[in-house]
């Protein structure tokens, strides 16, 4: 199969996360400050270890899925009920999760990056702030504040910058999707 | 000439004045968001499908692929001007592109890398129109067992050949699965996962998810990384490539339109995997293989031209099978069932204009970029200028506006901003939202079949590997994962054992 060996080749080359899996680079490292060979101690950066936290992650959503699944009827083979294929792709998800997770426990591969908790909180908020507003204050109030709202999510904004901005964004939208499109939404509730 | 009167009715279809518009915003959509960084062609189409809503179907779709070959053109714009890969796709490219165009030779490099994905942008097309029909016609033969087992290996392949870990790439494509559920069972008529709120009855809205992760989702985790800025220092002078470039890049073109064919076919596989291939394979026929990194012309339109063919080769599947073989292709799977057309083989022959007309415009597409990018690349670059703290907010404008636009429910907004966290969770940790994506829209379709399989066979799970096309997905499902996961565990165990 050579054709399938280039894709393995080529595969690895671009990703390296594969190219960690197969054991090319980090892993002598790893093993070394493990001391151990499969490392399974639980060691002091567990908090922050991307494979416990992924692994942690789909094993709660394989049981909550299983659990709630045996509300519904399970079935034959020869006639599935709707419990079936979600109990299936549970089972799927746990049994994933925990290699996961133990693959993490013996690679120790710390999340990378810093973690954005001012744009994790705003910008989710900001999203919230427009669904409450488009319907009781209309789309021009809920647009500004959707549109400065997010731009406050980042650490470099400019105040006065972004308020022109949001202003004339806004506006921009109201031509295009309210007048142009004819979206069916009042600029300002009671208009 | 079947093939023959097919294409000029796919051109009837295509040049009309509507549709040839519809083509040129989407390649011009395409370029912009190619040419910034920070936000691709997934993010873009899923922000602007709930616009398409209005448009005939056929407008809407040449709107949404015009979008996505049009980013691979902007993508490879950045990388020789700025060395900044606008797309993934571009990564090879900026390697000698960047280096040509530091050695003045900037105009060369973006015509070649032009050229030749006109080039491959027309094999692709001419490839999807010959190799269609047949396919299709093969495919109307299937039944449950075989569409079961097609997505089952369309799904796995996917999943192994993404990038990222595979085990999580499938449990991805799991958890889009259960989300793909959620909703009113269409057998029983049982609610399930929807936690008796009645917005969640009818599912999961299809935008929703692909907003939220692959917009919202991206913005956040764009956020948290530190910001790179590139000063353009190339100046673009003398487009013409001199005839030595042209006699050097033709056989690499070729090859790399082959390359990007081949997989572009292939499930999962993204168009950088393609355009990585194709620079080795130049690399390895060269004369003089120190050239490349130092600004070989090979090492520009071979991978461009690869990384074109594979993005016009993905529709293959997805036209003629119903089986989206990467995110966009799930996206583009959406697209067309929002539209009321059930995806699959029938709609080459129920939807002729459809099939026709896209293939047509994407060759159309194709040539508008040539003339679209060349004479405005310094428009273009200008656009690179413009701040990301500026950026983001537009987008999210864009993204609220999309999803509440599809059903003006304010708890889909809610459910987007969700998911936005939920993505970004899933990029942090490593797992590619991607797979997930592909598992959604497959989902319902494929429980149904299973269903429907095994009430056919009375029961007897053997029915997937005695029918003989069923077999052949099964067995090539196992192939895929022993090729791809053995060498993986005995590089383990050799490790362990050293």
């Amino acid at each position: 199969m050579p054709w399938l060996e280039a894709v393995l080749i080529t595969k690895a080359c671009v990703d390296t996360n594969v190219t960690r899996s197969i054991g090319f680079r980090d892993r002598p490292l790893t093993a070394l400050q493990n001391k151990s060979l499969w490392g399974y101690a639980v060691k002091p950066g567990i908090l922050e270890n991307k494979d416990v936290w992924a692994g942690l992650f789909l094993v709660v959503v394989g049981v909550v899925a299983v659990v709630i699944a045996r509300n519904y009827t399970f079935g034959t083979a020869l006639r599935m009920g709707p419990g079936f294929f979600p109990t299936v792709l549970g089972g799927f998800l746990v049994l994933s999760g925990l290699y996961i997770l133990a693959n993490g426990l013996r690679s120790d591969e710390k999340i990378e990056g810093s973690w954005p908790l001012r744009a994790l909180i705003v910008l989710p908020l900001a999203l919230v702030l427009f669904g409450v507003l488009i319907e009781r204050a209309g789309f021009a109030p809920a647009m500004l504040v959707l549109i400065f709202g997010s731009g406050l999510a980042g650490t470099d904004f400019r105040l006065i910058e972004l308020l022109i901005f949001s202003v004339l964004l806004t506006a921009l939208c109201a031509i295009v999707f309210v007048w142009a499109l004819g979206l069916p939404y009042p600029l300002i509730a009671g208009f | 000439m079947d093939l023959f009167n097919n294409l000029i009715f796919g051109f009837s279809v295509a040049f009309s004045l509507q549709n040839l518009l519809y083509c040129l915003i989407g390649v011009s959509v395409g370029t912009l968001i190619g040419v910034l960084p920070g936000i691709g062609p997934l993010g873009t189409i899923a922000i602007l499908m709930p616009i398409t809503y209005s448009v005939s179907p056929v407008g809407a779709l040449i709107m949404l692929a015009g979008i996505y070959y049009g980013a691979q053109y902007g993508g490879s714009t950045t990388a020789i001007l700025v060395n900044l890969p606008g797309e993934t796709s571009a990564v090879v490219t900026c390697i000698d592109g960047y280096q040509m165009a530091r050695q003045g030779r900037a105009g060369p490099a973006l015509a070649i890398a032009a050229i030749g994905s006109f080039i491959a942008g027309t094999f692709g097309t001419l490839l999807i129109a010959v190799a269609g029909p047949p396919l299709a016609d093969i495919a109307l033969k299937f039944g449950s067992p075989e569409y079961f087992s097609l997505m089952l290996m369309g799904l796995v392949a996917a999943a192994v050949l993404a990038e990222g870990d595979i085990v999580k790439s499938l449990a991805m494509v799991a958890f889009g699965l259960l989300l793909g559920i959620v909703g009113t069972d269409v057998n029983t008529g049982t609610q399930r996962y929807s936690f008796g709120v009645s917005e969640l009855t009818d599912g999961i809205g299809f935008i929703v998810v692909a907003v939220g992760v692959f917009a919202i989702g991206e913005i956040i985790s764009n956020l948290g990384g530190s910001e790179e800025r590139r000063v353009f220092t190339a100046k673009v002078s003398n487009l013409m490539p001199s005839w030595d470039d042209m006699k050097r890049s033709i056989a690499p073109i070729l090859r790399g339109t082959g390359i990007g064919c081949f997989f572009g076919v292939l499930p999962g596989t993204g168009p950088a995997i393609a355009s990585f291939a194709s620079y080795m394979v130049e690399k390895k026929v060269a004369d003089d293989p120190s050239r490349f990194g130092k600004g070989a012309i090979e090492g520009v339109a071979g991978p461009e031209s690869a990384n074109n063919a594979d993005a016009q080769c993905k529709f293959i599947p997805m036209l003629t099978l119903g089986l989206p073989a990467s995110g966009v292709m799930a996206l583009m799977l959406g697209a067309l069932t929002i539209q009321g057309i059930q995806p699959g083989p029938q709609v080459m022959t129920t939807r002729p204009d459809l099939f026709w007309g896209l293939i047509a415009s994407m060759w159309i597409g194709n040539a508008m970029l040539v003339i679209l990018n060349l004479p405005m690349i310094g428009l273009w670059v200008k656009l690179l200028q413009v701040p990301y703290r500026l950026l983001f907010p537009a987008i999210m404008a864009f993204s609220a506006i999309g999803v509440y636009s599809v059903n003006n429910s304010s708890y889909e907004i809610y459910l987007t901003a969700l998911f936005g966290v939920i993505g970004f969770m899933w990029i942090k940790l490593g797992c590619s939202p991607a797979p997930m994506l592909l598992g959604f829209v497959l989902g319902p379709m494929m429980e149904e079949h299973l269903r429907r399989a095994m009430l056919m066979s009375k029961g007897d799970p053997s029915v997937f590997v005695t029918r003989p096309i069923s077999l052949g997905f099964i067995i090539a499902t196992v192939l895929i994962l022993v090729v791809i996961v053995l060498p993986a565990v005995r590089s383990r165990r050799g490790e362990i054992a050293g």
